[in-house]
């Protein structure tokens, strides 16, 4: 719906206002983001109205958070601590050996073994490849991950690398994804599994030039947590 | 770090370090900005529990994104806000319905980085309330609701008890006359 004495040019201004203060319709939105792809003038205009109008929310009276707010960011960006876990399989194991052999026959193989991790990597809609969902199962005991691409594509052009990360150190890179089938890649071996990450990220067709991540991190999840 | 750099050199290092996957950085940067950010979501939901949430979710973004960030041509704090805010709206509009995804907005490389964007984001307060100050009462109020509140065009025009294509119409031209202002 045009205002009939709107320029064109007040007419794309009103219509990034618009956009930026969430005046749209679902439809007119999502017309418009695809404008904007088209045309990164109009990114331009969504910029600057941001930046104008966020003055705004910068003189309001800051609250702080409870304590809780930031555990539970750690917590679902880093994996809970150890402490905070269940007694798990090393406690089964622990009452078999206390229970002696015999005990053994209680439990089938799968509950011996630390289980395997089923995790998903998924792009938010605010990442630079929305969309995109990687599952993965991560058997820790074989050193074995494997990928199963579930939504979405690589970026026109480039590809997405999955990277893992332990503790502190700094990304290793897996591989670079093929997002239309399976593939299994030899990870390291797992000795604290609440230290381990797995994240993708956008980068030139073949993987990093550098060895580290050059592109945007897309997605992250944590191995336990 | 350094003493003597300013606060927004100093989130903009913290953010560079956030998208090295820097944690100590990513603490720093939640403890510097994440009353604003509760300010925003909070205004917007008036829920507290609510507004929390979103913030967790926003952090997740910020961490996620981080390395983004220089591409967007942002100051910080406007990135933090656009993403907090529309985090908001986006659980505001799913409330009682769906809505558009407005997060997109900061997926866009922007093709002529930061001079522009600096001198906009550099606009201060007292210059956009000057302008606010221009604009009739009505269509002022209804553009600080639409930001600061994320109410709809229907919402709006229910507070001021005009027809949604009256309100539509009073807003879109608050804006272009807030832009002619602020631009002179």
């Amino acid at each position: 719906m045009n205002d009939p004495d709107l320029t064109p040019d007040e007419e794309r201004q009103a219509r990034a206002a618009e956009y930026v203060l969430g005046l749209m319709t679902l439809e007119e939105a999502s017309i418009f983001e695809a404008n904007m792809r088209a045309d990164p003038t109009l990114a331009t205009l969504v910029r600057n109205w941001n930046s104008r109008f966020a003055p705004i929310a910068t003189s309001l009276e800051p609250v702080s958070a409870q304590a809780a707010v930031w555990d539970e960011i750690e917590d679902s960006l880093f994996g809970k601590p150890e402490v905070a876990r269940g007694p798990g399989w090393r406690w089964l194991l622990a009452g078999a050996f206390a229970a002696g052999l015999g005990a053994a026959v209680f439990f089938n193989a799968p509950a011996l073994t630390p289980p395997s991790h089923q995790l998903a990597l998924v792009t938010e809609a605010f990442s630079p490849v929305p969309g995109l969902q990687i599952d993965l199962d991560v058997r820790d005991a074989q050193r074995r991950l494997v990928t199963n691409p579930i939504a979405g594509e690589k970026p026109f052009g480039r590809d997405v690398e999955l990277w893992v990360i332990v503790a502190d150190a700094p990304p290793q890179s897996l591989g670079v994804l093929n997002l239309t089938r399976s593939q299994s890649f030899v990870i390291p071996t797992i000795v604290d599994p609440t230290l381990v990450t797995f994240a993708i990220s956008d980068e030139p067709l073949g993987g990093s030039p550098t060895g580290t991540p050059t592109g945007p991190i897309l997605a992250a999840v944590p191995l336990e947590g | 770090m350094n003493e003597r750099t300013g606060p927004q050199e100093r989130l903009e290092n913290q953010i560079a370090r956030v998208a090295l996957r820097d944690r100590a950085a990513f603490q720093a940067l939640y403890k510097a900005t994440s009353a604003k950010l509760l300010a925003v979501t909070l205004r917007i939901l008036k829920d507290r529990d609510e507004a929390e949430e979103t913030l967790q979710e926003v952090y997740v973004k910020v961490w996620n994104n981080a390395a983004r960030y220089k591409t967007v041509g942002y100051s910080p704090m406007t990135w933090l806000i656009t993403i907090a805010r529309n985090t908001a709206i986006d659980r505001l509009r799913k409330r009682p319905q769906a809505s558009a995804d407005i997060d997109a907005a900061l997926t866009i490389i922007d093709p002529k980085p930061s001079m522009e964007a600096r001198l906009a984001a550099a606009s201060d307060l007292a210059q956009l309330n000057a302008c606010f100050d221009e604009l009739p009462t009505d269509r002022s109020a209804a553009l600080r609701g639409a930001y600061l509140e994320g109410m709809s065009y229907q919402d709006l025009a229910t507070r001021a008890d005009v027809p949604l294509n009256t309100m539509r119409s009073w807003l879109r031209r608050g804006l272009i006359a807030l832009r002619e202002c602020m631009d002179r």
